[in-house]
């Protein structure tokens, strides 16, 4: 759990210092990939809570859903449907699933 | 809370997933600042369309520019055929100068007889007749003493001068003549010539390789005449 949040914090300043951007264009993608990507980690940190958590399934979880939710944003663009919203929905409410019951996990203790 | 069994793989994907989120954050913060993506997809069309045209225009600027050079090219021969025809009608007018082989002829007065020398001057019609026997042997080109014979060339006594082109001219006479020297010569000393010399009169005819006859250089007027059209 620590681990997580000072990789967090690690990671901000890096993305402070090292002034890499992303066109404008793309930012839409980067978004809901940012999404899945915060989705997996909350995931993982309540599958380490519950005992079950599995090193290969959260890695190949967080780069194929970071990556899907991007390709998905991107085909939703080309297709003149907004695919990306089913990926915000549907990454919102698990992220909010999972910290309900991280939550719940906290206070047990 | 079991950390020990967080792998250190936690430790990167939230490092990524932190870059990422400040690299968004900035990136939309930027986006507030730049123009709306409508508008640089309508500017960059715009930029496409207005490139095409350009280049459209700039082939037609092409086109014109050689229509141009073949037109200008065209004025020129056109003015150069105008310029050659206007020289060549001028030639034939005498109002040019011009040269060729033939002959000189000097014609004099004879050596005085007193008091009524001027008896047996050279007259106009003496002048005249040797014009013509000139012609008529093929002269191209006839010059008396720098007054060009043209068509409208009067041969008349004034007086006691002989006037050329509305000039007085005086002896010794010296008449160029452009055509075949031989045949000029010939003509000249089986005829006329010998009949002046009867009269004393001093006449030299030589061939020359070259003479310049000068040009005709009174107004050419017209006022009377006009060209009647070919039926």
């Amino acid at each position: 759990m620590w681990l997580a949040v000072v990789g967090l914090m690690i990671g901000i300043v890096l993305g402070l210092l090292i002034p890499l951007g992303v066109p404008i264009a793309y930012s839409k993608y980067l978004s809901v990939a940012l999404l899945a990507a915060l989705d997996s980690v909350f995931g993982g940190v309540r599958a380490n809570m519950e005992n079950n958590y599995d090193n290969v399934i959260f890695i190949t979880g967080f780069f194929s859903n970071t990556l899907l939710a991007g390709i998905l944003a991107w085909i939703g663009e080309r297709m003149g449907v907004e695919l990306y919203t089913a990926a915000i929905f549907v990454f919102g409410v698990r992220i909010f699933q999972n910290l309900a019951i991280i939550r719940r996990h906290l206070l047990k203790r | 809370m079991k950390t020990i069994k967080i792998p250190y793989t936690m430790l990167v994907v939230s490092l990524i997933l932190g870059f990422l989120l400040t690299v968004q954050i900035r990136v939309s913060r930027e986006m507030v600042n730049a123009p709306p993506l409508e508008r640089s997809f309508e500017l960059t069309s715009r930029l496409k369309s207005l490139t095409e045209e350009i280049e459209g225009l700039m082939e037609e600027k092409n086109s014109l520019k050689q229509k141009i050079n073949l037109l200008e090219k065209g004025g020129k021969i056109a003015e150069e055929a105008l310029i050659s025809e206007i020289n060549k009608n001028r030639f034939w007018a005498g109002a040019t100068p011009a040269y060729g082989p033939g002959v000189r002829v000097i014609l004099n007065n004879p050596p005085g007889f007193g008091n009524n020398s001027e008896l047996f001057n050279v007259r106009d019609e003496d002048l005249f007749n040797l014009l013509n026997e000139l012609k008529a042997a093929g002269a191209e080109g006839i010059a008396v003493n720098g007054q060009r014979v043209t068509a409208l060339t009067e041969v008349r006594m004034a007086g006691n001068k002989i006037v050329v082109n509305t000039k007085a001219i005086y002896p010794p006479y010296e008449i160029l003549a452009v055509g075949n020297p031989e045949q000029l010569k010939t003509s000249l000393e089986n005829g006329i010539a010998a009949t002046f010399r009867e009269w004393q009169m001093e006449v030299t005819i030589t061939k020359e390789s070259k003479v310049v006859l000068p040009p005709y250089e009174q107004e050419l007027e017209f006022n009377y005449i006009k060209p009647q059209e070919a039926k």
